[in-house]
């Protein structure tokens, strides 16, 4: 909503201040900048290819239809629609870079303007002429690459101030996210690696269009390291091309059919010259082999433990939040983390019991797990969520935010976010939209009985399953009825349907995900602000691996 | 929320609607769907461009006259400014005020005063003004400040009107040469780097000789509309006559600032008889130059350290 207020007031400003004050002026070459363009462009950018081109046809309305206009009606109409959708289609790019958004805004201001004139040209000839555009087109292009970085920069900034100011849980959204994350010193230590595959490959994914380099603090410095303290270590993420996911490597293959031991398991992910790569802000969250596409579900239910570690949740001792556990500990997290549930929470709580340093809850994710049946096709069972409370640990009466998200396995959907405090009523909210399933009801705000949720789709036939696509292979998700209280209770968005859970997720056929997009890995691309970044402590990390990128962390 | 079908069908819908309308008004510009739409328009953003408006001065340029007629008007500006409902009007804006209401006496047009509240996009060479049909303004009315012609109103609203300028490559309007009275007419350059390019004149007499310098009026169009007689245009500036035209060209250069332009005025009434060439400014005269002749006596004796002598009078020559 505050999106949409922002997108109405921002246009309505850039077409006042653009009719009234800037056309009037008369710069030299005769052009002037096109600031609804720009804005349309930035809006674009930050909001996604719906939003831009929604709001590039009423921005474009509103120029035709302005006073002043005398051209034909619906050519800024029909221009700055596809400018805002083009750049809605680069969304993701301003999670990643701070300079190829400013390129792209740029060349759609640069496109729109030619657009802009061959249309004219083209239904207007009396009053568009061939001379008119060679003097004025030139000026007007540079006009408008001059002033787009800073309409980007401000319409992020206020996007981002905006999430900041609307809960805390924005804090996912934080600028660089990852960077947050990698300042928290997960991925920090000895095992880099493994962590990062644990922690980066979950968290590293910023939620797209909101943050990135160009969006800068959220607030002041202190707000900003409250939300560094509260930012999960998971993030959600969007699945890219390429992407891996854990135990699916090549490596892994190589070991199907074996049951993996959870040391074997991390210690695949965790070589370096292992299976590939694993790098920041990869993009399926919990995926962690990367390079390697995935031909296998995991063997066996991959359990992650994810550190949702913040000040104000449950801790056992009044330490510093950060991981500061040094090589061992972080080693062994690692390990343990990518393991078995039960390595991992030995070593969980071998690192708790330390002198309280760390405050780990941890949080058991079970999912994505592929029964093989003798001789027969892997089937994907029904994830199931498990949050474990206890140890050391319980008894926090804090309510925190802490965002997860984790694909144990292919299709697997991902949590959004995780409301709860321990001992406290816990929201698992699914990947949200409207009409999805969520744990635990949280419109009702029931508890998770035993801290234990299988899904419980409406009825025994509504697939869980992407929709429409309802393959053979995706019985599986569809699996478990079970009473709503304390499990997977429908949620209803409207007075209507009773809503069905949808998870989007790709069709398993013969145990492959078809079609769709993959995950890819990506790194953090090299970014113009990287001084600006250096001096508030988030670089960016890297690694190259065989002469092409290795480690380049400090 | 990436590219689905959804996303699609709304950027499809959109384009859809959006060539609709060009079609529409491409075909009919004055069909009821655009006519509708552009009212809708008109009356949302004028409010919003006469409020932005009034909060921010105009920039534009003015010189202290000392005309005794001007003098002689300020009671007629008081009332105009509380036409103009401005608190306040800038030290510019008075300035242009006053030229517009010498004009206008001189050449016995009634005017409403407005002011410029928005310009064009692109490559649109049109203006808004803050006067509207609550103040009697109508389509097809000319458009003049104190320098001479600016456009002709092509649409109003309730509080604003929108001019299209002289300058338009669309607009063309129909002129007298000063001195001969030759009818021709003139078209816009439309939108040029410089901001305000020079009208091309075209006259339909093939025999007249087009001299820079020469000065234009508007002719008078049916019935005063969109044009009034009188108005000053321009000076003729560039002859490019071509061998076998049927006519004249030469390039005009605009008595009004079109980068410029602050306070106008519209006419809403034509002056009872054609004002002919009075309203133009004095033409620029070429100024005499005295030059003196010095003439040797012959038999003076030249006296070293002292004037000449033999000094005939100086005797006034024109040149140049």
């Amino acid at each position: 909503m505050r999106k949409i207020v922002l997108s109405v007031v921002a246009v309505a400003v850039a077409l006042v201040v653009q009719l009234t004050y800037l056309n009037g002026l008369h710069l030299p070459g005769g052009g002037v900048a096109d600031l609804v363009l720009v804005m349309t462009a930035a809006l674009g950018l930050a909001g996604g290819p719906v939003p831009g081109a929604v709001t590039g046809f009423v921005a474009g309305l509103g120029l035709d239809l302005a006073p002043p206009g005398s051209g034909i009606v619906g050519i800024y109409a029909l221009v700055l629609c596809i400018v805002g959708w083009t750049c809605g289609r680069f969304r993701g790019t301003v999670a990643r870079s701070a300079l190829v958004p400013m390129l792209i805004a740029a060349g759609a201001g640069a496109a729109g303007e030619i657009l802009i004139a061959g249309l004219g040209m083209a239904l207007q000839p009396a009053q568009v002429s061939w001379a008119s555009v060679r003097q004025v087109l030139p000026s007007a292009i540079m006009y408008d690459v001059v002033i787009s970085p800073f309409v980007l920069y401000l319409i992020l900034l206020t996007r981002a101030w905006l999430a900041g100011a609307r809960a805390p849980s924005a804090a996912l959204a934080a600028p660089g996210g990852s960077a947050l994350q990698s300042r928290q010193g997960l991925a920090g230590g000895g095992s880099r690696q493994g962590l990062a595959a644990a922690g980066g490959a979950a968290g590293g994914a910023v939620l797209p269009g909101l943050g990135g380099w160009l969006a800068g603090p959220a607030q002041s410095r202190r707000a900003r390291r409250d939300a560094a303290r509260r930012t999960p270590r998971l993030g959600p993420g969007a699945g890219r091309a390429g992407d891996g996911w854990i135990g699916s490597s090549a490596a892994a293959r190589s070991l199907a059919g074996r049951p993996l031991s959870g040391h074997a398991l991390a210690s695949l992910v965790a070589r370096p010259h292992g299976t590939g790569a694993a790098r920041l802000r990869s993009g399926v969250a919990g995926s962690a082999a990367g390079g390697q596409l995935p031909r296998t579900l995991p063997a066996r239910p991959v359990h992650l433990r994810l550190t949702g570690g913040s000040r104000r949740e449950g801790k056992s001792a009044g330490g510093r939040t950060r991981l500061r556990g040094g090589a061992r500990g972080l080693g062994a997290l690692g390990r343990g983390a990518l393991g078995d549930g039960r390595g991992a929470r030995r070593a969980l709580d071998r690192l708790g019991r330390r002198g309280g340093r760390g405050s780990f809850r941890p949080v058991v994710l079970t999912g994505g797990a592929v029964r093989r049946p003798a001789g027969g096709q892997p089937v994907p069972a029904a994830p199931r969520f498990k949050i474990h409370s206890g140890g050391a640990l319980g008894g926090s009466t804090g309510r925190g935010t802490t965002g997860l998200s984790a694909a144990g396995g292919i299709g697997q959907p991902t949590l959004r976010s995780l409301r709860h405090g321990l001992g406290q009523p816990r929201r698992l909210r699914m990947n949200g939209r409207r009409g999805d399933g969520m744990l635990g009801r949280p419109l009702t705000g029931s508890r998770l009985g035993a801290g234990r949720a299988a899904f419980s789709p409406a009825g025994p036939g509504a697939g869980i399953g992407p929709a429409g696509r309802s393959g053979p292979s995706s019985r599986g998700w569809a699996a478990r009825s079970r009473a709503p209280r304390g499990g997977l209770a429908p949620v209803r968005p409207g007075k209507g349907r009773p809503a069905t859970p949808r998870f989007r997720s790709r069709p398993l056929v013969a145990g492959r995900p078809q079609s769709g997009k993959r995950p890819r890995f990506s790194h953090s691309r090299w970014a113009v602000l990287t001084l600006l970044a250096r001096r508030r402590g988030a670089v960016p990390r890297s690694w190259r691996r065989n002469g092409r990128r290795s480690a380049a962390g400090r | 929320m990436h590219d689905t079908r959804r996303t699609r069908l709304v950027l499809g819908v959109l384009i859809v609607v959006a060539l609709l309308l060009i079609t529409i008004d491409y075909r009919d510009g004055g069909s009821p769907v655009i006519r509708g739409l552009r009212a809708v328009g008109t009356s949302v953003f004028g409010g919003a461009e006469t409020a932005a408006n009034s909060a921010s001065t105009l920039v534009g340029q003015g010189q202290d006259s000392t005309s005794q007629q001007v003098r002689s008007l300020q009671q007629e500006v008081l009332r105009l400014r509380a036409e103009l409902s401005r608190a306040q009007l800038s030290q510019a804006q008075y300035a242009q005020l006053q030229r517009l209401l010498s004009v206008a006496g001189k050449g016995g047009y009634r005017v409403v005063a407005a002011t410029v509240i928005a310009t064009g996009q692109g490559f649109q060479q049109t203006v808004t003004l803050d006067a509207g049909s609550r103040d009697g303004v109508r389509p097809r009315e000319t458009v003049l400040n104190g320098q001479g012609l600016v456009g002709e109103v092509t649409a109003v609203g309730r509080d604003t009107c929108t001019v299209m300028l002289a300058t338009d490559s669309s607009e063309q309007v129909g002129i007298q040469l000063a001195p001969g009275g030759q009818l021709g007419w003139v078209t816009g350059p439309g939108k040029t780097s410089s901001g305000s390019g020079e009208l091309k004149l075209q006259v339909l007499d093939t025999h007249v000789t087009l001299t820079p310098g020469q000065q234009l009026v508007t002719s008078a169009s049916v019935h005063d509309r969109p044009y009034v007689p009188g108005v000053p245009v321009g000076t003729v500036s560039r002859v490019v006559n071509r061998a076998g035209a049927l006519t004249s060209r030469a390039l005009v250069r605009p008595y009004v600032n079109f980068a410029a332009l602050g306070v106008v005025g519209i006419v809403i009434e034509p002056p009872k008889h054609s004002p002919r060439f009075s309203v133009l400014p004095p033409r620029p005269h070429a100024t005499p130059t005295p030059t003196v002749t010095v003439t040797v006596t012959p038999g003076a004796r030249p006296s070293p350290g002292s004037t000449p002598s033999g000094t005939s009078p100086a005797s006034p020559a024109t040149g140049g």
